[in-house]
């Protein structure tokens, strides 16, 4: 059984327990800082470690989802890299034994063929290329949506009441960015 | 490796150490001002140099005094030298020094660790803040080690301003100043102070900023809005480790639509709240800091930048956003327009307000991660934690996309 989450709130609780109050009586502002920084990001990593698996396999299906739409447009020319892409990413997905690496390999085959695609627009006519420019973005706000749940916890976002809940949007129940 | 779109793609490891002739290749590509390509150049000249070590105190007071020892004399005195936290970007110490004539004068010193989150140039930044003394709160910039001759990495010597950031009873406000919450007592004299600061600043005469520390972009052309683009493109090539379509499409929309310059100005760059100290007692801003991206450019950049919505927060009433924490981003150009007399076109805040939020995906996305996976920074811990902002970020660019395609 992996014990890397148990482990990191054990990390944590000593950092809040005893080496912060011991450092804070040094005064050394970078330290504190920095042991400050240290605590949360091992809380942070204790919520969300379990869950990186289901993160990469929810960014697969939304990049692969974002690159059908493309496909869709029925523009691409023949040997277009996305196709390729777009074919490994369902094998990926459709094999229920593929480990993280093929996920995370198969996630950043298509987003760099979408980014290939985008830069090879300017050549072709205006209307290909903002069709294709929508859709890209359009494929990008379930993924926002779904890491602003996932970095929360930072403190980051200006307005936390919108953020939606990370589970949710990892199922891709929740599609507001 | 393969060839798209006239650059080639690399798997990302092998941008911890870019090659010679993929450095002239993105160059080439992305052709910016020559202060910017020399920060760039020397940003990636470093790479090739050590990761950051911690320098012991005693180390930077031995080097301070060898400095201060030439510029100053042999009488010298440097003492009470003691640690600073220095923001994401900068390692800081102040010290007092002693000329020998009975006088003495706290001051600061500011070094760069190996690589940062921004990508400056100290010559620039040193020339803007001797130009704008003058004119504007900041503190004094006294000597410059751009070659690092004296100090184990490039630094600057300042005077010691007083004033807060935030604050003291504050509990809001994030790392390196985001969302302060001023208070509503403090906003009314620190917007007026903030806004009238901003129109002097673009007002001001420019002609004491000559190359090689600025270049004065040509009015009437876009070639200002493309040397700040592609100087963050450059970064964005060089830095990134993973591919994010949505980053290409803002690249070419600001590509396609850069505006022309209709009146060149110093631009501070990065002017927001964090990055001025203010006096608690009175309400009005004592310094104006963190000139490292000050440029000569377009007014617009800056109105732009101070109103991200990173920057700010939602006041009492839960309704009305406060730009930098401070007023509503409409009230701030009216009242900018009246203290300057410059005009604002509002599609020129728009194409400056996504490069801004181009140019802070760059640093969170891609530089932030490049130099903590390097271990180049002393703030590496930090420039981790700045994964929190990329999701609003680039929600932020893709509604702005969403208006404009």
């Amino acid at each position: 059984m992996d014990r890397t989450s148990m482990a990191s709130r054990a990390a944590c609780k000593a950092m809040t327990d005893t080496v912060l109050p011991a450092l804070l009586a040094t005064g050394d502002s970078q330290a504190i800082e920095q042991a400050h920084l240290v605590r949360d990001f091992l809380g942070y990593a204790a919520d969300r470690v379990d869950l990186v698996d289901r993160r990469n396999r929810f960014h697969l299906r939304a990049a692969l989802a974002t690159a059908e739409a493309v496909e869709a447009q029925g523009v691409l020319p023949a040997g277009e890299p996305v196709c390729a892409a777009v074919a490994e990413g369902r094998r990926v997905l459709a094999d229920p034994d593929a480990d993280d690496r093929a996920v995370v390999a198969a996630l950043a085959a298509l987003d760099g063929a979408l980014c290939g695609l985008v830069r090879r627009l300017g050549t072709m006519a205006p209307d290909v290329r903002a069709a294709v420019e929508r859709a890209v973005v359009a494929g990008s706000r379930p993924r926002l949506a779904a890491d602003r749940s996932w970095v929360a916890p930072l403190g980051f976002d200006p307005e936390p009441a919108t953020i939606p809940d990370l589970l949710g949007a990892l199922d891709g129940r929740r599609e507001d960015a | 490796m393969t060839n798209v779109g006239g650059i080639t793609e690399r798997p990302p490891s092998l941008q911890d150490h870019p090659s010679d002739a993929l450095l002239a290749e993105v160059r080439e590509r992305y052709p910016t001002d020559q202060p910017s390509q020399d920060a760039l150049d020397q940003k990636y000249a470093r790479r090739r140099g050590p990761g950051w070590s911690p320098t012991p105190l005693e180390t930077i007071a031995d080097s301070v005094r060898k400095w201060m020892r030439h510029e100053v004399g042999p009488d010298v005195e440097v003492t009470d030298v003691r640690w600073l936290t220095g923001g994401a970007s900068k390692i800081q110490a102040a010290f007092t020094l002693r000329p020998g004539d009975g006088t003495e004068q706290r001051l600061l010193v500011r070094m760069d660790p190996p690589e940062t989150i921004n990508c400056t140039n100290k010559r620039t930044e040193f020339a803007v803040m001797r130009a704008v003394r003058d004119h504007l709160p900041v503190p004094d910039a006294c000597w410059i080690d751009a070659e690092a001759e004296y100090l184990p990495e490039p630094a600057l010597i300042c005077g010691f301003a007083e004033g807060v950031t935030k604050p003291r009873a504050a509990t809001t406000g994030q790392v390196s100043g985001l969302g302060t919450n001023f208070g509503p007592a403090l906003r009314p004299s620190l917007a007026a102070d903030f806004v009238a600061h901003l129109g002097t600043l673009h007002t001001m005469p420019i002609d004491a900023l000559r190359p090689p520390d600025a270049v004065a972009p040509r009015v009437g052309s876009t070639e200002n809005a493309l040397w700040r683009l592609n100087f963050e493109r450059q970064l964005w090539e060089l830095d990134r480790a993973e591919d994010v379509p949505v980053m290409e499409v803002a690249g070419a929309w600001l590509e396609r639509n850069a505006p022309a310059l209709d009146r060149a100005s110093v631009v501070h760059g990065d002017y927001r709240s964090g990055n001025f100290l203010f006096d608690e007692s009175t309400g009005r801003i004592s310094a104006v800091l963190d000139w490292e991206s000050a440029h000569l450019g377009d007014r617009h950049a800056d109105l732009a930048y101070c109103t991200q919505r990173l920057y700010g927060h939602y006041a009492e009433d839960g309704r009305t956003f406060l730009a930098s924490g401070l007023l509503p981003a409409e009230d701030l150009y009216e009242a900018y327009r009246r203290t300057s007399g410059l005009e604002i076109d509002h599609d020129r805040i728009r194409w400056y307000r996504m490069l801004a939020t181009y140019a802070a995906i760059v640093k969170t996305l891609a530089t932030s991660v490049r130099v903590a996976r390097l271990g180049r920074s002393h703030q590496d811990v930090l420039l981790t934690r700045l994964e929190g902002v990329v999701p609003v970020l680039l929600g932020q660019l893709a509604v702005m996309l969403e208006e404009v395609l």
